[in-house]
């Protein structure tokens, strides 16, 4: 029986090695990781029968590792509250220790381990689909594929502003100003590029040049000619609508 | 007192609905009232024919003139300005809706102007009044529904106050933090008993101030910093060699009073998404300065900074919402990337200890 140990705090790693020693001492430990990436080499180069992996790490998380894996391999996570994960391991492919862990559960995830282990009529490619199906149920924090975050150049090098905080976009010849309570920052993208990828539930194109957050519209009104204006909650200048736009603002 | 001009009151198709309602209610009233000599050989359903048609003139002038006269603020001008659009509306609708009756010809006769005297002041005194009613009516109303709202917005805004609270607890006793803390406790007592007691004394006062302060306005900076250390120290036993901080807050700062809670969580994101992502760790500086008017922070890593432009929010959104209802738009939070990696957060806020001496 091998095993390897992934854990990025070195205090629990040597904690579970030592519990590990004492109550299953045939096992054993061929490498101890403290990242991501170091956990699926060595799993790579000792092919242990099982990984006890950390779910946060740096590098990787013990997930992305236990996706990695190409051999089949028991797979224990170790978490300290990751609700969410803990209940997609309620599973006979995958087991899960919650920290602190005690001897009492560790003792039953030995036994579950040397049970599976030792039954190894299931061929180890269903042991595998199944671990494969237990990992992709597993929600992990969605990425929102919309832009959160602007860099823009100011006077001391590069600022990150959070785009909730931004009033308005402008284009500026070929470039972009971008326009929040702190003033004007110039960015290198096109307004055209940047409507693709701002949420267009929150940024409005208004005009061929402008973008608008729709959180900072105050009202908008019709001027005599009948071109639209949108007035802004910072009371910074109205910005016109372009009759192309209009639609946007009808039946508010 | 607010004022509400008569042309908001129309601007809503269902008010507009609601007083063509009431004109025609006051057609058919009127229908009754026709005692005419040249009426009065009218059919009923004509007489209310005439009415209708001498109301909805009145109506369309009263709403047509809302719209020219919109920047009419004041109660009187806009009750004038329904006595001279009622008159127009009247003057238009008689001569229309005799025309349509096909009774025009006797306009001509010498005696039409004695008999229409009548019907025509009664129609325009009782267009004014229905028109004024519920003008004044449907504005009072408007008003009683923007105090409600106001109301409303109040009670959402100390709601949000009180969740920003909340949060900020939750925060700082995150689960994730507070059961690896106790692991590493747990594992410590066995392997290494001193660094482990260690490790609960600074829990067990971090702990202690967290929760102390929620319940204060202000703390003094030298709380903070004292906070911060615990704070730190915890996270340099979990994160062994991979983690160094500098704290360098000026004496002169010390006593200076600030919002509790508004440290911690910079230190936090910096932590979480600069630092024990990255494989060989980093360091975490935090830096105190001021002058008259403001006091300034900053948070600086150098870990794996921001990595793609579209990552979720680092948690300081509600340090954002927190300085915004403490100081206004007086307060602010500024980011950049450091060089040559990692993250650079400045607060600034106004020095309210100044004052005080």
């Amino acid at each position: 029986m091998k095993a390897v140990i992934a854990d990025d705090e070195k205090a629990l790693r040597t904690h579970l090695i030592k519990k590990l020693r004492l109550l299953w001492p045939e096992l054993v430990i061929c490498h101890e990781a403290s990242n991501g990436i170091e956990a699926l080499e060595s799993i790579q180069q000792y092919q242990p029968d099982v990984a006890f992996l950390d779910i946060k790490m740096p590098g990787k998380t013990g997930i992305e590792v236990a996706r990695q894996i190409d051999k089949s391999c028991q797979i224990v996570f170790i978490t300290a509250f990751d609700h969410y994960a803990v209940e997609a391991f309620e599973n006979e492919a995958i087991d899960y220790l919650l920290k602190p862990i005690t001897d009492q559960r560790l003792n039953k995830t030995i036994q579950r381990l040397k049970e599976s282990l030792s039954q190894k009529k299931s061929d180890p490619a269903a042991m595998q689909q199944a671990m494969l199906r237990a990992l992709n149920s597993i929600q992990e924090e969605k990425v929102p594929n919309y832009l959160t975050w602007i860099k823009a150049s100011a006077d001391d090098g590069i600022q990150l502003i959070s785009v909730e905080d931004i009033e308005y976009f402008y284009a500026e010849e070929k470039y972009t100003i971008v326009v929040n309570q702190n003033g004007e920052f110039l960015i290198r993208k096109t307004i055209k590029t940047l409507a693709q990828e701002l949420d267009p539930d929150q940024f409005w194109q208004i005009h061929r040049g402008t973008i608008v957050n729709v959180n900072f519209i105050e009202t908008v009104k019709r001027s005599f000619t009948g071109q639209l204006q949108v007035k802004l909650k910072t009371g910074s200048k109205d910005l016109s609508v372009s009759r192309g736009y209009a639609h946007l603002f009808k039946q508010m | 007192m607010m004022r509400i001009p008569p042309y908001q009151i129309f601007s809503s198709d269902n008010r507009l609905w609601e007083y063509f309602r009431w004109m025609l209610a006051g057609a058919f009233v009127c229908t009754f009232m026709i005692k005419s000599a040249p009426l009065l050989s009218l059919s009923l359903f004509q007489k209310f024919l005439f009415e209708g048609i001498v109301w909805i003139c009145i109506g369309s002038c009263v709403i047509a003139g809302s719209k020219v006269y919109r920047k009419l603020s004041s109660s009187s001008a806009y009750a004038a300005s329904i006595f001279f659009t009622a008159l127009i509306g009247t003057l238009i609708g008689f001569p229309l809706a005799l025309l349509l009756g096909g009774n025009l010809s006797f306009l001509t006769e010498p005696e039409a102007i004695t008999h229409l005297r009548s019907p025509f002041t009664w129609n325009y005194l009782s267009g004014v009044a229905v028109s004024s009613v519920f003008l004044f009516k449907e504005a009072a109303s408007i008003i009683q529904t923007e105090v409600q709202k106001e109301k409303v917005k109040n009670l959402a805004q100390e709601k949000e106050v009180a969740e920003i609270n909340l949060k900020f607890l939750q925060a700082q006793i995150e689960p994730h933090f507070l059961f690896n803390t106790l692991s590493n406790i747990l594992s410590l007592l066995e392997e290494e008993p001193v660094k482990g007691r260690k490790m609960l004394l600074d829990l067990t006062q971090y702990l202690r101030s967290t929760l102390s302060k929620i319940r204060s306005e202000h703390v003094t900076l030298e709380q903070e910093e004292e906070m911060l250390l615990k704070y730190l120290n915890i996270h340099q036993i979990r994160m062994d060699e991979r983690l160094d901080f500098e704290i360098n807050i000026p004496d002169s700062m010390k006593h200076f009073l600030i919002p509790p809670m508004l440290l911690q969580p910079l230190v936090e994101n910096s932590l979480k998404h600069g630092l024990e992502p990255k494989i060989k760790g980093g360091k975490i500086w935090i830096k105190g300065s001021y002058d008259q008017k403001n006091i300034k922070i900053e948070v600086i890593d150098n870990g794996i900074g921001l990595q793609t432009e579209t990552s979720n929010g680092l948690g300081i959104e509600n340090v954002k919402k927190r300085l915004k209802a403490c100081f206004g738009g007086q307060g602010k939070i500024i980011l950049q990337e450091n060089y040559p990696s990692g993250l650079k957060i400045s607060m600034e806020f106004p020095n309210e200890s100044s004052h005080r001496g």
